[in-house]
């Protein structure tokens, strides 16, 4: 078989019947057998009939995905989590080649699946540039002429002849990020990159984003903020089970998702092992909402979550978020907001509870964010979304549901002065 | 503008001629990497650069002490300290080049798990960091020489293909070593331990004169060593000795050819794996 590209493909990218499987025992996190195990097993095989010919099985991380995107789309890819997102732009990226099906893709491809690709924390700021954008896919000449823009954009100026292991996680990541917003390709593709750096940062980033569209570049970005998609995307591809169930404009899809990917209504949440557990050093347990009582407008709101550390943990802080079903942002509560971080032993449990005072959200339904950061930027663990949270109006008959016109309603005084 | 190339993502594998071609495309990454290699390793380090000459003149000088002044061994013509340090840098291009390689597509799995690059770039980018080590071992060869006053001849042009020869041949070790160590931690245990055991079996502190003496017999065997070839040619540029045993080379040579299109082969089969298994 020959992949001559089909004459009739004039957009930017063309994907047809995309798979990709990966033998059962490696899985995705790659459980790795040792040497000796594959021995053993092998020799075990030879002794029991039963099992000869027997194929082992196969995991489909995706599973005939065809698509085709034109120039100048921003289109946000969703899917909860396993549902081959990720595996989708690292074929598309040619990082793992796929099992099954082609694609092709038009101009120059830039990958951005990881903030900080390529750096090195021995150099400095100024070899880690030129290392990291011509790993990324610039040439000497390209970096060489946009170098003072990416520094300038990066602002971390001062720094630059610092090994980057000496400078804070946030001002290494945003030097990664000026390298990657610098790429200047025809398509790029961004795995929840998007999702560290302050928000004043991450603006910058989505108008530099918007900036590439709008010169008729296509971007293509995984992410589990539903604001951001909601926002900022026209068309939004959703992935289910390696299988692309949704495809089309953000209003029509993003009710789907939340539908498919919304828990129901509960107060006691049992989470599964924080795949980057090994990395971060720190997974979520258990989380209870509430105390388990109803969660009811003016009254008190209590998040309450067991983790556990795997490696010692600095400058921790969690956080809770409530949204709304379309995935806008209405009030959070930052650990560190009083200005105290978290130092923690590894290897232990621990338990931490969060309580807002009163909560003002008008009665509704909304969903719950947990999550865990280093510093400002570096994501520990978190579970976007993870418990659908019910908000009953109070008891007493104190709230009048007809005029529940916005999200919330704080507590509030008013007079009526004659003049 | 031109017209914008296409990318073609399918689950062919990539043929040996786009190999070639992604080498001309790839190679200021290439050199970059080179780069990050030699710059890395001797950062925080008190003598720095010193230690590239330090290390195989410190085992020049306690081989020429044991083996020259006690032992008395012949060494083609050659003071044992320069007969020695010549085998040491040599060697030192074919061992840390292949040291460096095995565990090197490990040590970047997160960069290759992110962004794509022809995956033969970085253990190449090891290997070609010995170069730079082997240069300036060179230059010291040379000042040796010097202070020793021994006459360079025309057999000096030996010294590029020797190296060559060296280079290519710990590149495909190097490659097919690394691809394999990316599933199974336990090749660049096993290279280690090889490295070591073919040391002793190549002409590197003694020379192959001392097994002619005793039983010339066996003397093909020893030439079935890949590398013991490329030491005799490299030690030829130096010492323009009569030692050179034609034979003997050819042999290796040979042996060399069948190496490298192994291991190339080797890593062409297990590159599209590598990610997903390492």
């Amino acid at each position: 078989m020959t992949s001559s590209t089909p004459s009739d493909f004039s957009g930017s990218i063309l994907a047809e019947k995309l798979g990709k499987s990966y033998p059962m025992r490696l899985g995705v996190g790659s459980t790795q057998l040792k040497f000796n195990e594959v021995v053993t097993r092998q020799l075990a095989r030879c002794f029991s009939p039963g099992q000869w010919g027997q194929k082992q099985g196969y995991f489909w991380a995706l599973k005939d995905v065809s698509f085709e995107i034109h120039p100048g789309e921003l289109i946000g890819l969703v899917g909860s989590n396993g549902s081959g997102k990720s595996t989708l732009l690292k074929v598309l990226a040619k990082v793992t080649k796929p099992t099954t099906g082609r694609a092709f893709l038009r101009g120059r491809v830039g990958s951005l699946l990881e903030v900080g690709t390529g750096f090195h924390p021995e150099l400095t700021g100024f070899e880690n540039i030129y290392l990291s954008g011509t790993i990324l896919g610039m040439s000497r000449a390209e970096i060489a002429k946009n170098f003072d823009e990416i520094v300038a954009f990066s602002e971390i100026g001062p720094f630059l002849q610092i090994p980057i292991k000496r400078l804070s996680s946030g001002m290494a990541m945003r030097l990664a990020f000026s390298v990657a917003a610098h790429l200047n390709p025809d398509i790029l593709l961004i795995d929840e990159a998007l999702s560290v750096g302050d928000a004043g940062f991450q603006k910058k980033c989505i108008a530099k984003m918007q900036s590439f569209v709008a010169s008729g570049a296509t971007v293509l970005f995984v992410t589990h903020d539903i604001g951001l998609v909601n926002k900022w995307c026209k068309r939004v591809l959703l992935l289910d089970k390696g299988h692309l169930v949704e495809d089309g404009p953000a209003l029509s899809v993003i009710p789907k998702y939340l539908q498919a990917a919304n828990p129901v209504t509960t107060y006691r949440v049992q989470f599964e092992k924080n795949p980057l557990a090994e990395k971060t050093g720190l997974s979520l347990r258990e989380l209870v909402v509430n105390s388990g009582e109803a969660v009811r407008h003016g009254l008190p709101f209590r998040v309450d979550v067991a983790f556990e550390t795997l490696l010692p943990q600095q400058r921790l802080a969690f956080s809770i978020v409530l949204s709304s079903l379309d995935g806008t942002k209405l009030v959070s509560c930052d650990s560190d907001l009083p200005g105290e971080k978290i130092s923690l032993e590894a290897n232990r449990n621990y338990g931490i509870s969060i309580t807002m005072r009163r909560l003002d959200l008008s009665p509704g339904s909304y969903l719950l964010d947990v999550a865990f950061r280093q510093d400002d930027a570096i994501s520990l663990d978190q579970r976007p979304g993870c418990v659908r949270v019910e908000v009953l109006p109070p008891e007493d008959d104190s709230y009048s549901p007809n005029l529940a016109a916005s999200g919330t309603r704080p507590v509030f005084d008013w007079t009526l002065n004659p003049s | 503008m031109h017209e914008p190339s296409i990318t073609i993502v399918s689950p062919e594998k990539t043929s040996l001629t786009q190999m070639g071609r992604d080498f001309f495309r790839y190679r200021d990454l290439l050199f970059l990497l080179i780069w990050r290699e030699v710059s890395v390793r001797y950062k925080q380090t008190a003598v720095g650069i010193f230690w590239v000459v330090l290390q195989p003149m410190l085992s020049a000088i306690i081989f020429a002490v044991v083996f020259g002044l006690f032992v008395k061994l012949p060494s083609e013509g050659l003071p044992y300290l320069v007969f020695a340090y010549s085998g040491t840098i040599i060697w030192g291009l074919f061992a840390q080049g292949i040291d460096r390689a095995s565990g090197s597509i490990v040590a970047d799995e997160q960069l290759i798990k992110r962004v794509y690059f022809p995956r033969w770039i970085i253990p190449m980018a090891s290997v070609g960091s010995t170069l730079i080590d082997f240069a300036i071992c060179t230059l010291v060869l040379v000042v040796i020489l010097l202070c020793y006053s021994i006459p360079l001849t025309w057999h000096l042009v030996f010294f590029l293909p020797a190296a060559i020869l060296v280079f290519l041949l710990a590149t495909a070790l190097g490659l097919a070593i690394a691809a394999l160590n990316a599933k199974y931690r336990d090749f660049r245990l096993l290279a280690a331990f090889g490295l070591q055991i073919f040391q002793f079996v190549s002409p590197v502190f003694y020379s192959f004169q001392n097994i002619a003496n005793v039983r010339p017999d066996l003397l093909w065997l020893m030439y079935l060593n890949p590398m013991a070839g490329p030491i005799e040619l490299f030690r030829l540029s130096v010492t323009g000795s009569s030692h050179f045993l034609m034979t003997g080379f050819a042999t290796s040579l040979a042996v060399d050819l069948i190496v490298i299109v192994l291991c190339v082969r080797t890593f062409h089969t297990l590159e599209d794996d590598i990610v997903d298994t390492i």
